[in-house]
């Protein structure tokens, strides 16, 4: 088995040469806030699964906490490690689907939200089903980050073969914007 | 019999919980037996448990009124669960809320008692009355059962306009008069499964209190007091 790899900002990495039969992935979500007594900065961990136009299949397509899977099932949240983890059966995606977009939102709450400038650090990473990890990747947060939403990385198909790239793209538009981007209601 | 509360519900999609990493996710179970015109049980002598669909439009666009005639709107699962949903009164008086958790705590936010906030998740209440409006905190949703909004300060038989603002500006309205008594119960919204069933209500009380107890809430939750008021 080849040691995890630690991809940079923009950087890819093919799934099949990471695991010997490219089947289910867990990625995880991690991450650290500047110590608060105010309100919680709520990162909210969620994937879209998108055609290959980059938009979102359907508005159910866009999976987090309170719609916990994909209607196909191939991508569904589950109990593990990290602060949340998202489980993709790359055997079972369907063919219509290119990519999977792995995005972490700050709540729009009303009652002072915050930016990613409260976040310390975070990372992405991709583990097989048994915990071994593959990829990983540190996001970058600039200091004073007006950022509300980050896409942290994305898993997509490439000649026939499934990819990881780590992306690390933030929106100051937060969770509209996304949805705007992915064309999901929200 | 009593409810059992710790029973699991498989049977509904969303209140399944979250599988384990490698865990293959459940099947649902085979269904009796029965000829397609058979109106028997089957053989395991119970019918298939069908989950009720909450009732009412799903989803809200722009602005939608709720009326005697169609009085319930239900969130959908987006909506339901992204950022605030906030109610205020067009105009004069004063809007409250009574709450209800999932553990059965209860309590209220009102300017007239002096209470504004509820249990904290994520250090926010997950009611708070502010600057005249009754937000509600929906990352923590599935903590929420139940929730009624107090409509008061009539003036004559003026009527009352509440507007329930979700994230993405999306509004529902209802609209009540003071004459069934000076408090009413606007709106009633209940968690089912994820999602915001909002139904208008315009019942009258002479208090807070006798809401409280006409729909069963049993006030359970005081705020600390150095945060009273």
């Amino acid at each position: 088995m080849s040691p995890s790899i630690n991809l940079q900002q923009g950087a890819n990495a093919s799934l099949g040469e990471l695991m010997p039969v490219v089947g289910t992935v867990v990625v995880g979500f991690g991450w650290r806030l500047i110590e608060s007594n105010g309100p919680v900065t709520e990162l909210v961990p969620s994937a879209i699964v998108c055609d290959a136009d980059g938009k979102a299949l359907s508005d159910e397509h866009l999976v987090f906490f309170n719609q916990l899977a994909a209607p196909d099932g191939a991508v569904r949240f589950v109990d593990g490690g990290d602060e949340e983890q998202i489980e993709v059966d790359l055997a079972a995606v369907p063919e219509r689907v290119d990519k999977i977009v792995f995005v972490v939102y700050i709540d729009p709450d009303l009652r002072k939200p915050s930016t990613y400038s409260s976040v310390r650090s975070a990372y992405f990473r991709l583990t097989d089903r048994s915990g071994t990890e593959l990829v990983r990747h540190d996001i970058v947060i600039a200091s004073g980050s007006q950022s509300t939403a980050m896409i942290f990385g994305e898993v997509y198909r490439h000649r026939g073969a499934w990819k990881v790239r780590a992306v690390g793209q933030g929106y100051s538009t937060g969770l509209k914007g996304v949805a705007a981007d992915f064309g999901v209601e929200i | 019999m009593a409810l059992d509360r710790t029973a699991s519900r498989e049977h509904i999609a969303y209140l399944r919980r979250r599988p384990k990493v490698g865990e293959k996710p459940a099947q649902p179970a085979a269904e009796p037996e029965t000829s397609s015109l058979s109106l028997s049980l089957g053989r395991a002598g119970a019918a298939k448990p069908t989950p009720a669909s909450a009732p009412g439009t799903r989803r809200v666009h722009g602005r939608m009124l709720l009326t005697a005639d169609t009085p319930t709107v239900t969130l959908d699962r987006r909506q339901s669960a992204i950022g605030s949903l906030a109610f205020e009164i067009a105009g004069p008086g004063a809007v409250g809320a009574l709450w209800e958790l999932t553990d059965l705590t209860a309590g209220h936010v009102d300017a007239a008692v002096g209470t504004s906030t509820s249990p904290e998740f994520g250090r926010r209440p997950i009611v708070e009355l502010t600057r005249h409006r009754v937000v509600v905190g929906l990352r923590h949703v599935h903590e929420l059962r139940r929730l009624l909004i107090l409509v008061s300060g009539f003036r004559g038989n003026d009527p009352q306009r509440l507007i329930a603002e979700l994230h993405n500006e999306s509004t529902v309205e209802s609209a009540h008069t003071s004459t069934t008594g000076p408090v009413v119960v606007a709106m009633a919204i209940y968690q089912v499964d994820g999602e915001l069933v909002i139904r208008r209500e315009d019942f009258g009380f002479d208090s807070g209190e006798s809401a409280a107890a006409a729909y069963g809430f049993t006030i359970s939750w005081l705020p600390p007091v150095e945060r009273r008021g």
